[in-house]
């Protein structure tokens, strides 16, 4: 069975790269644009990890990723943060809430891939 | 893997939502305790700064980075948005339209008025940061170009029109001065290609947090 990943990012190119980047790679994608979408799509799709951007309308990543870890379905999947280099406390506030890790934009494809293997185990 | 459709992704995203970003401030001028268009015009800062990383827009991140944090302060409450913040933003605004576009028959991207700019935000941020200033204050009023008459124009007249980028007329704002050395000479030096920063280095960083 193919592992499912739910990527959630308000910017139309990231989701585009992340999508096919993950694609490629065998994996099935669903995008969402915001943590409220995500939240709304988790159940359908039973991501076996998240990718989540952390500024995002609605929603943003950090309240996202509190109300995956608050709901029994999802509190154990990896749950990966996008950040950029200037946002260290917004790093530890996602740590806080339950992130698995976070990769600082910009990264190439082939991390991300890495890290997401590394993650899975 | 090609980046060509990501780019022009990109540019695309980038342009729609720099057309917003006008939109935002001009509401903002109007409203400027309004912290939902704050918080809108600091994501789409952010949003060009993060995306364009990823695509290989480093002066355009560059140079955003700096307004975004002059913004970060403003959520903060330790700038305030005047009209003077708003003029300059705009016309940064314009200039990073010109650094994304790809019309050729648009204007170049006018590198004074950048280094100028980035000068700018950089002495906002820096005077919010300093403890011992008193009353936090956001750009140079001396060179306010915060008239009605500019703002009706700002408003009616295309963003990118030639005269934006370097030409003086007589009902537009006074030119900049001659920008300080530091922001010119590194912008200029980031076009050449030159690292002028720590910012400037796309170093990829991942982390996993011990599960």
């Amino acid at each position: 069975m193919t592992t499912h990943i739910l990527v959630a990012d308000d910017s139309a190119s990231m989701r585009a790269m992340l999508s096919f980047t993950l694609k490629n790679a065998g994996y099935d994608v669903t995008v969402a644009v915001d943590g409220s979408e995500a939240i709304q799509l988790a159940p359908r799709c039973r991501p076996a990890l998240m990718i989540t951007d952390l500024n995002m309308p609605q929603v943003d990543g950090i309240q996202l990723i509190r109300s995956m870890r608050a709901n029994p379905d999802f509190c154990h999947i990896p749950i990966l943060m996008l950040t950029t280099e200037s946002q260290e406390n917004r790093k530890r506030e996602g740590k806080d809430a339950g992130a698995t890790g976070w990769l600082v934009k910009p990264f190439r494809p082939e991390q991300l891939l890495t890290i997401i293997k590394r993650v899975l185990g | 893997m090609s980046t060509g459709t990501n780019e022009s992704g990109f540019r695309e995203e980038a342009l729609d939502l720099l057309s917003k970003l006008e939109s935002y401030l001009l509401e903002l001028e109007k409203a400027p305790s309004n912290r939902e268009l704050i918080d809108q015009v600091f994501r789409i800062l952010h949003t060009i700064k993060g995306s364009g990383s990823m695509f290989g827009f480093d002066d355009v991140v560059a140079f955003v980075h700096e307004i975004e944090t002059v913004y970060e302060l403003i959520r903060s409450g330790r700038i305030s948005v005047t009209s003077d913040l708003i003029n300059r933003t705009l016309q940064a605004r314009d200039q990073v339209r010109l650094l994304i576009s790809q019309d050729t028959q648009s204007d170049s991207p006018n590198l004074s008025l950048i280094g100028h700019l980035i000068t700018e935000f950089q002495t906002m941020a820096s005077r919010a940061s300093t403890p011992a200033s008193p009353t936090p204050r956001v750009g140079n009023d001396k060179q306010a170009s915060s008239t009605p008459s500019s703002k009706k124009q700002k408003k009616t007249k295309k963003a990118d029109s030639p005269e934006d980028s370097n030409t003086s007329k007589s009902n537009e704002p006074p030119p900049p001065p001659p920008p300080p050395p530091g922001g010119v000479g590194a912008f200029t030096a980031r076009l050449t290609g030159i690292v002028w920063g720590v910012l400037l280095a796309p170093v990829a960083v991942m982390v996993i947090v011990a599960e």
